[in-house]
């Protein structure tokens, strides 16, 4: 340190306490009513001390509710959307860093500028498009009358996405910052590689993946970590999108939990026992993979 | 493009198609559809679409709720931004000197990312609970100090903390990366000229976070904007009385509750003019500050 700044570094530790009893306190009060009996919970109401009914709140959750099912469908959508997203963010990141072709920044621009509309802005006519995929195939097909004078009728294609794992993951991966991200990382790469690559006899696909994905793996899963806890912590869409409790994610069945409870006071134990079962591998991933996410993260700012 | 070598024609394209479609089918098609909604009506019983002209707008704007839905919304996206983001400096600040509670407190201002918006709604609507949460005993000897329920006000500081809690991780990392990219050496020739701790943070340490606080601020308006559905949706349903109703929440209840596929999308339609238009005058105006050199 420069100067002798003890009391600067008492402040300091001071804040960081607030802020972690900040951040730890509300995730203390669920752990600690999720362990209440719903009857200690009626007779004391709010309590600072343990009980000992967590594991019965988890069983009772368990065969209650449909939330296993929808922790499954979470793990599924998150590692769909996930998996699409860094997939395409790589595919699209190569076409735009290593290759001299005229359009390819009119392809970057037009990728990263979904970044400015996230999906709870277009949800509506997400919806529209995700409940019919033909749709844009049957307005093409049938402008100025064209099919219908031709076959009779205008065309009618129906390909209904919603309540299936494809229709909740794919409108989620519709966003750029992968492609961002990672187009920064390529660009820190050593200028000669794909030279070098060709002179050993490489073709542009074969340098794809022979020498950039191997090189790429540790941004790509820095990439997928975050982009798992993100399509997992989603809700609106997945909300929309999923029109049967077996269908919905664990998030948008925590919350649809609650309100339809048919006690007067509602069960906050079980409630909260099922904010830790949905929030739990998300947690865990981020508290063991911090180091990893915040490294991935920082990349993308330079 | 330092690194661009190849020079196939239709390859790039070819790579970049998957990528694409999904852009085309789930971002840019929305987006025109938004608009097309915008100025023309469904048929009834499923008839296809009905040029309108101007009519749609004329409704909405006629519409009392959809002008103070926006006035919400706009203070909220301000306000919530503002509030995360000062928090979440002040901790980058103090995380930044090498304290001993430093690394884990690094750690433990993460774990929010991992709890999803509208979880952190249920779990703050049962803290703040006025009968069954943590001031339920405060309500018990004054009756009434405390009710979000039914004081707006009290609504408006529930979801506000709740949104901070949850805002915390990803500003937080974005300034702590930034603080800790500043040379140590520009801290010690400051000192060595006189400069206190308060001026080196006035005249070092925010000016050459102004890249890392503008990203912060861009990425906080668009995320409270899209957190707010979550919030809202969990712990009010627009409610005391309207009192928290937003344009995105409103929006959704216009569309999928009431079935007004072209009124919401009128909506949608101008607040995605609204969020173009916010993102221009940051860059026009707040970017024109931040400086990129060290």
């Amino acid at each position: 340190m420069i100067e002798n700044a003890r009391s600067i570094d008492r402040t300091a530790t001071v804040l960081l306490l607030l802020g972690s009893v900040f951040v730890l306190l509300p995730l203390a009060f669920v752990a600690i009513t999720a362990t209440q009996s719903y009857g200690d919970f009626l007779r004391n109401n709010f309590s600072l001390l343990p009980g000992t009914h967590f594991w019965d709140n988890v069983a009772a959750v368990w065969s209650l509710t449909d939330l296993p099912r929808q922790i499954m469908n979470s793990v599924i959508v998150a590692a769909l959307v996930s998996g699409g997203k860094c997939f395409l963010a790589f595919t699209t990141a190569y076409a735009v860093v290593f290759f001299r072709t005229r359009y390819v920044p009119l392809v970057y621009a037009a990728v990263v500028a979904s970044i400015m509309l996230p999906i709870e802005l277009r949800v509506i006519t997400v919806y529209q498009v995700a409940s019919n995929l033909a749709l844009p195939v049957n307005a093409a097909a049938n402008t100025g009358g064209l099919w219908a004078v031709l076959f009779g009728a205008p065309l009618d294609l129906q390909l209904n996405a919603l309540d299936s794992y494809a229709g909740i993951a794919l409108p989620l991966m519709a966003q750029g910052a992968g492609t961002l991200i990672l187009v920064q990382f390529f660009k820190t790469l050593p200028r000669d590689l794909a030279r070098a690559a060709t002179m050993d006899g490489a073709g542009p696909l074969r340098f794809m993946a022979d020498v950039l994905l191997p090189l790429s793996k540790g941004p790509l899963l820095s990439l997928f970590i975050y982009f798992f806890i993100g399509g997992w912590v989603d809700y609106m869409w997945p909300l929309v999108a999923a029109s049967s409790p077996e269908m919905q994610t664990a998030v948008v069945g925590l919350a649809r939990l609650g309100p339809g409870m048919e006690e007067d006071i509602p069960n906050y134990p079980l409630e909260m026992t099922g904010a830790i079962m949905v929030t739990v591998i998300p947690l865990v991933l981020i508290a063991l993979t911090q180091r990893r996410i915040v490294r991935g993260l920082a990349l993308s700012e330079k | 493009m330092s690194n661009a070598f190849f020079r196939n024609r239709w390859l790039p394209f070819w790579l970049a198609s998957p990528q694409l479609l999904v852009m085309f089918l789930f971002f840019y098609l929305p987006v025109f559809l938004a608009f097309f909604w915008a100025f023309h009506l469904e048929r009834p019983f499923g008839g296809g679409s009905q040029f309108v002209g101007w009519a749609n707008f004329q409704r909405v704007l006629a519409d009392q709720e959809f002008w103070a839905a926006l006035r919400r919304t706009v203070v909220y996206m301000l306000l919530a931004s503002g509030s995360s983001i000062l928090v979440a400096l002040i901790l980058a600040l103090a995380a930044d000197r090498a304290v001993r509670l430093s690394p884990l407190a690094r750690n433990l201002l993460i774990w929010p990312k991992a709890v999803a918006i509208a979880s952190v709604g249920v779990i703050f609507l049962f803290i703040f609970n006025p009968f069954l949460g943590v001031l339920a005993p405060l309500n018990e000897v004054f009756p009434g100090i405390w009710n979000p329920r039914i004081n707006p006000l009290h609504t408006w500081i529930m979801i506000y903390i709740a949104n901070i809690w949850s805002a915390i991780p990803f500003t937080f990392i974005i300034l702590l990366t930034g603080l800790q990219a500043i040379p140590e050496t520009l801290h010690k020739a400051a000192a060595m000229d006189g400069a206190g701790p308060w001026r080196r943070l006035r005249d070092i340490q925010l000016p050459l976070l102004t890249p890392q606080l503008f990203v912060a601020v861009v990425l906080e308006v668009a995320d409270s904007l899209s957190g707010s559905f979550g919030l809202i949706d969990t712990m009010t349903q627009g409610g005391p009385g309207g009192a928290t109703n937003m344009l995105v929440y409103k929006i959704y209840v216009d569309g999928f509750k009431a079935y007004d596929l072209s009124g919401a999308a009128t909506q949608t339609a101008m607040l995605m003019v609204v969020v173009a238009g916010i993102t221009a005058l940051q860059y026009l105006f707040l970017e024109k500050r931040v400086k990129y050199e060290r």
